[in-house]
């Protein structure tokens, strides 16, 4: 468990669906330039979209630094050897300062989080980290060379594990058709349902098995629970500024939900008689607190 | 979980130090713990570089269009029919599903929270669909961001279904056929597929 109580923070900077003001995307769609010249790591933070990611196969160019092969390469190794499951390492990344979140580019939030990870594991020791970075930072850190055949395989198996995978499917507790609204509850910890969705009413798509539930899984905790397809008109999301011809559908888990039964949910506080079935949350939250 | 990691300000040693030297000191200190190698970081590279990629998708999406079973099964169990072309997707990580823009439907595909995006067909996702500024704005305005943005004139008539991948479950569009492709081969077709269009920020042959 994290033991700082502001790392739990869930309704972090991510959570951005809906914000306004993050301006263009800047996306040099038309120019043909494949090629990334420019060495500053920041070119490939959140203004700066010109780099190759051409829409093409051809074109096709995952990473753009050589230090963001080997970022990759580190999650591979940090899911891979069971030190963090996907939903702790998604965790690591929202407990950033929201400043150096925005600031970051998505490669280094990825360093920040894995070695948030690394340290609070014990797998690696601050000072050592501390020390090697600066060695690194002033050009005197040298990379030992070791080859292990057969490694790779076994990391990517282990990476495999730590997506927690499918539980026993119970009875879903929602059927497709079924009007539901999205509890208001703000969990301290991980979680997949974004602000945006809290309070609204939308409708059940289609039941989609019963995955870990992720808020339980970045605790420690990999509990599983009825996942749902919901759709959501975009007036009940952005009130009358909504296009009347957009929906949006969102992947949400069974204890985000309640049934929008007549006048009684319409006040936020009314959520939680409608809601028999919390135990999950309660679990999540239990384990945070721990 | 360490007690002493508490005193530990990860974001202030961020700000200190650039990406590049802290992905090294990791690199480095895992490498000396054998929990990563030298060789493994070069087979993982190469796989996302030379094996994943979105002409996997796009060779999806020419035997959707030319054969019209394969269409069905598609929509009906992704994975499998994904499976029957040879592209490897373990399950354990994602399930797909595969959505079909029409005439008067459209997908467009976003990850809110973070950058969700099915990689097994498609590679992994292009910076500007990991930006704040594309997963702010994808689910309030979709339609002013595809015209603004990406060029795609969406008529307003045109239903717009925006799906926010917030679980393992991934999206990926099965674009239109473009008119005027009907005597090209199922090679042919792989080449007009583009990455944009299987995410829906593009309509192909428009």
């Amino acid at each position: 468990m994290c033991p700082v109580a502001e790392s739990y923070c869930m309704d972090g900077i991510h959570d951005v669906g809906g914000m306004d003001g993050f301006g263009s995307l800047s996306i040099g769609r038309d120019d043909g330039d494949n090629s990334d010249t420019d060495n500053d790591s920041d070119t490939d933070g959140d203004s700066g979209i010109n780099d190759g990611d051409g829409s093409t196969d051809d074109e096709y160019d995952p990473f753009h630094e050589q230090w963001e092969e080997v970022t990759y390469s580190l999650f591979v190794a940090t899911l891979g050897n069971g030190i963090a499951n996907i939903d702790e390492f998604r965790h690591s990344i929202e407990r950033m300062d929201p400043d150096r979140y925005l600031a970051a580019s998505y490669y280094d939030r990825w360093v920040t989080g894995l070695s948030r990870l690394l340290l609070e594991t014990d797998t690696i020791d601050f000072e050592d980290f501390q020390a090697r970075t600066e060695a690194f930072d002033t050009g005197e850190g040298t990379l030992p060379e070791r080859t292990e055949p057969g490694l790779v395989d076994e990391l990517a198996a282990g990476v495999a594990d730590a997506y927690g995978g499918e539980g026993t499917v119970r009875d879903p507790r929602f059927e497709a058709g079924e009007t539901v609204r999205v509890r208001n509850h703000y969990p301290e910890g991980h979680t997949r349902c974004p602000r945006y969705v809290r309070r609204a009413r939308g409708t059940v798509e289609a039941h989609r098995g019963a995955p870990v539930l992720p808020d339980a899984n970045a605790h420690g905790d990999p509990v599983t629970e009825p996942l749902y397809e919901v759709a959501f008109t975009a007036q009940e999301l952005w009130g009358e500024a909504g296009d009347p011809n957009v929906t949006v559908t969102l992947d949400l888990w069974e204890s985000y939900l309640a049934p929008a039964t007549a006048e009684s949910s319409d006040t936020p506080d009314d959520d939680a008689e409608d809601v028999g079935d919390t135990d999950d949350f309660e679990r999540a939250d239990a384990h945070r607190r721990a | 979980m360490s007690e002493g990691s508490s005193t530990i300000d990860v974001d202030d040693h961020a700000r200190r130090f650039d990406p590049e030297s802290r992905a090294r000191a990791l690199q480095s200190l895992l490498i000396e713990k054998e929990l990563l190698s030298s060789d493994a970081v070069d087979r993982i590279v190469s796989t996302y570089e030379d094996e994943i990629g979105p002409l996997n998708g796009a060779r999806v999406v020419a035997r959707a269009w030319t054969d019209p079973e394969y269409r069905n099964r598609l929509l009906d169990d992704a994975l499998g029919a994904i499976a029957e072309l040879g592209v490897e997707v373990n399950e354990d990580t994602m399930a797909i599903e595969v959505l079909e823009n029409t005439p008067t439907d459209h997908h467009l595909v976003v990850c809110t929270l973070c950058s969700c995006y099915p990689w097994a067909v498609l590679g992994l996702p292009p910076t500007w669909y990991k930006t704040p500024a594309y997963r702010s704005r994808a689910v309030k305005d979709p339609r002013e961001l595809l015209r603004e943005e990406f060029d795609l004139d969406l008529d307003d008539g045109i239903e717009i279904h925006v799906h926010d991948s917030t679980s393992e479950l991934r999206y990926m569009v099965l674009p239109q056929r473009p008119p005027g492709t009907e005597n090209l081969s199922e090679d042919d077709l792989v080449e007009l597929v583009t990455r944009d269009a299987m995410i829906g920020v593009a309509r192909l042959g428009e």
